[in-house]
């Protein structure tokens, strides 16, 4: 469709703007204000929704009806990972659950802290409990996978009266080391393309995380990609450098401190809400490379730590499955994640 | 007839017990009548829990088993066993919430509970066991059936799926048994209790039932009612003579034989590949999957178990529970029912 010269110029007020330019300006601000036209980050079809979190425009997917599932998904800051992993779960749970995926912070579509000092995962939890609240959500069974694991965890600590179950998926942060020495993960990841901003060093991870190569179809990688070279997620990225410059240790420091009091708290009995650890047995990252195979070190670790006082934690470990077993593996993920969550319920 | 072990005179009143059991046994019939002292007494069929058992003779073998329920058939194989502790009673909490689903049916091994002894000493043996079950399912005609077995049951019911595949829905092996890899390279925690708690050997009904009751994660894991039922069954001739025949085994043979099967098993079900969907089921607290030198267990024995069974099969999940030791279906049995049902649902609806 082309733009006749004249109607723009009217359009905007005399400026002249190319044609070309305009549309794609246009499709820019209808792709950073969401909708359906923010097509280039969603997947499989999803619609789009936004959000003030205290100032930080933050997307997420919300589908159902009933008790609130939320799904916080891993990765790192200006990295990979979004919302978007749970494309293939939210159909099935939102059957029987209104099912609520956000973007965490600095990630996804999701905009960056106002503060640089928020840019770890305290930082992330407190986001996480903001856009809870803004949705006015109430209770919530909430679901987070990796690092995603790791900032529920934190925020079932900090706000333990909004979650009501709490289930951690895979291997995170959070969680003790597989063993002595480097993962099977790091050993894959060695072989990687060395520049960790590179499309290619990125594909490499998550198939060397991943179990399949039907895990992340292309669709999912170009709506990865269109995330990952937003002007926003260059910006995390500089401004994270430069922290990271001006503070030696940051955030590692700061991140493991607040891990170890982490798990102070879980150990006196801090978390009393029904925990499902979900893992699956192929996950390089729980697979210290020394053993033959994964022997689930760090998740089992991870249950000692909230299980030393809360009788109510339980793991489930399934197989022919990578760091992402609810993508490979989504119908026994939500039968499994359903079963918990009502055999939880009805006891209470 | 009751077994007071602590009256001194025990020895006389056991005596006579035995008689009375082996002369009422010959009739078909064991009477259950209280002793003078008027203490309870254990039901003739050794049934506890308001269940009742009942008997069917198998290749020449009586055989002891609850069946309860409707639906896809479910066979409960428990562990311990040969002549000692340990018997279909083991199930007790869970038989009922299961035959909410399922036609269960809960089976004193070869030699153990109310079972006889087989007839050939040599079926004294793994594969023994295994051939009892089979023939029990045959027996019964069930067709093809849930198998359940917890412990060395649990390696009873995996040995018998690699044997028999074609009579297995699906396979839940709970806890730690003899069919799985060690819990590490030196004893595990319940290695080291039993050394320092169990004084009587292993061989004796006094050394088992110490074994059993560290096992236990929770108190009253096991009710009085329970243990009197397990004692007796241990007191009967055919018990003794089990526990006896095994001693002499052990004495005679090394572990050998029985490492060989394990290992031929293991090699098939990595090799052919195991194609019914298998649920590990595991308590965190239990000790004997807990390497001595660890601070908690590591489930190192069911991570390798879960390898061998799952080198072929993408239908294999495990479960680990919280605040539970070897006998997670006693100690929460709701849960444990739950989740066998919902598993086996599960996989009905994607075969």
């Amino acid at each position: 469709m082309t733009i006749p010269w004249r109607n723009l110029e009217s359009a905007t007020g005399g400026t002249k703007v190319p044609w070309v330019g305009a549309l794609s300006l246009a499709l820019l601000v209808a792709g950073a204000c969401g909708g359906p036209d923010a097509a280039p980050a969603s997947v499989d079809g999803l619609m789009t929704k936004f959000i003030d979190v205290g100032g930080v425009q933050t997307r997420y997917y919300d589908y159902g009806q009933g008790e609130p599932i939320v799904l916080v998904h891993g990765g790192g800051m200006g990295g990979a990972s979004t919302a978007n992993n749970w494309s293939r779960n939210i159909p099935g749970l939102a059957e029987r659950f209104r099912v609520i995926a956000p973007d965490r912070l600095a990630q996804g579509m999701t905009g960056n802290p106002r503060d640089d000092a928020d840019f770890t995962n305290q930082g992330a939890a407190k986001h996480l409990y903001q856009f809870i609240q803004a949705l006015q959500l109430g209770q919530v069974h909430l679901v987070g996978h990796s690092s995603g694991g790791g900032i529920s965890f934190y925020m079932a600590l900090e706000h333990p009266e909004v979650v009501k179950t709490l289930t951690v998926l895979s291997a995170g942060p959070q969680m003790p080391p597989a063993g002595e020495g480097p993962t099977q993960f790091d050993a894959i990841l060695a072989k990687c393309p060395p520049d960790p901003e590179s499309y290619e060093h990125r594909k490499c991870r998550l198939l060397a995380l991943a179990h399949t190569e039907e895990t992340f179809p292309p669709a999912y990688e170009a709506a990865d990609e269109y995330m990952g070279n937003l002007s926003k997620a260059v910006e995390t990225r500089r401004r994270m450098d430069a922290r990271r410059a001006a503070r030696p240790g940051w955030p590692n420091d700061e991140n493991n401190a607040y891990r170890e009091q982490a798990w102070e708290k879980a150990r006196s009995g801090a978390l009393q809400m029904p925990i499902l650890l979900f893992t699956a047995k192929q996950d390089t990252l729980s697979w210290d490379a020394a053993d033959p195979h994964a022997m689930m070190r760090r998740e089992l670790g991870f249950f000692d730590i909230v299980g030393a006082k809360n009788p109510r934690v339980s793991m489930i470990v399934i197989n022919e499955a990578g760091h992402f077993p609810y993508r490979e593996h989504p119908e026994e993920f939500n039968a499994d994640l359903m079963q918990f969550i009502d055999f939880e319920s009805g006891r209470r | 007839m009751m077994i007071p072990w602590s009256d001194p005179g025990w020895h006389t009143v056991c005596a006579r017990s035995t008689l009375w059991t082996l002369v009422l046994s010959l009739c078909g019939l064991a009477s259950g009548a209280g002793d003078a002292s008027g203490q309870a007494s254990v039901s003739p069929t050794a049934s506890v829990a308001g269940l009742e058992a009942t008997f069917v003779d198998v290749e020449g073998v009586r055989t002891r088993f609850y069946e309860y329920g409707d639906g896809e058939p479910m066979v409960l194989v428990h562990g311990g066993g040969r002549g000692t502790t340990s018997s279909a009673n083991n199930w007790s909490p869970v038989i009922p919430l299961l035959a909410k689903r399922f036609h269960v049916y809960a089976v004193d091994k070869s030699a153990a509970g109310m079972t006889g002894n087989p007839k050939d000493d040599n079926d004294l043996s793994r594969e023994g066991e295994v051939k009892h079950m089979y023939q029990f399912i045959q027996t019964m005609q069930l067709g093809q059936v849930h198998l359940v077995g917890h412990s060395s049951g649990g390696a009873l019911v995996f040995f018998l799926a690699v044997e028999h595949p074609e009579i297995v829905r699906t396979l839940t092996v709970v806890a730690h048994g003899p069919g799985m890899p060690a819990a590490g390279d030196g004893p595990s925690r319940h290695d080291l209790a039993e050394e320092a708690t169990c004084k009587a050997p292993q061989t004796t009904y006094e050394g088992r039932k110490c074994r059993l009751e560290l096992l236990a994660h929770t108190p009253n894991t096991f009710d009085e009612e329970f243990l009197r039922a397990d004692g007796w069954m241990a007191d009967l001739p055919k018990s003794r003579q089990a526990r006896a025949k095994y001693a002499a085994r052990g004495a005679q043979q090394q572990s050998r034989p029985r490492e060989d099967y394990r290992q031929r098993m293991w090699d098939r079900a990595r090799n052919e590949g195991l194609r019914v969907p298998v649920l590990i089921y595991a308590a965190k607290q239990d000790t004997l999957s807990w390497d001595a030198d660890e601070p908690a267990a590591m489930m190192r024995g069911e991570l390798g178990f879960f390898d061998i069974v799952g080198a072929k099969n993408p239908r294999v999940k495990m479960i680990v529970v919280n605040e539970a030791g070897h006998f997670p279906y006693r100690e929460h049995p709701e849960r444990f029912s739950a989740d066998v049902t919902h598993f086996i649902d599960f996989w009905n609806r994607h075969p």
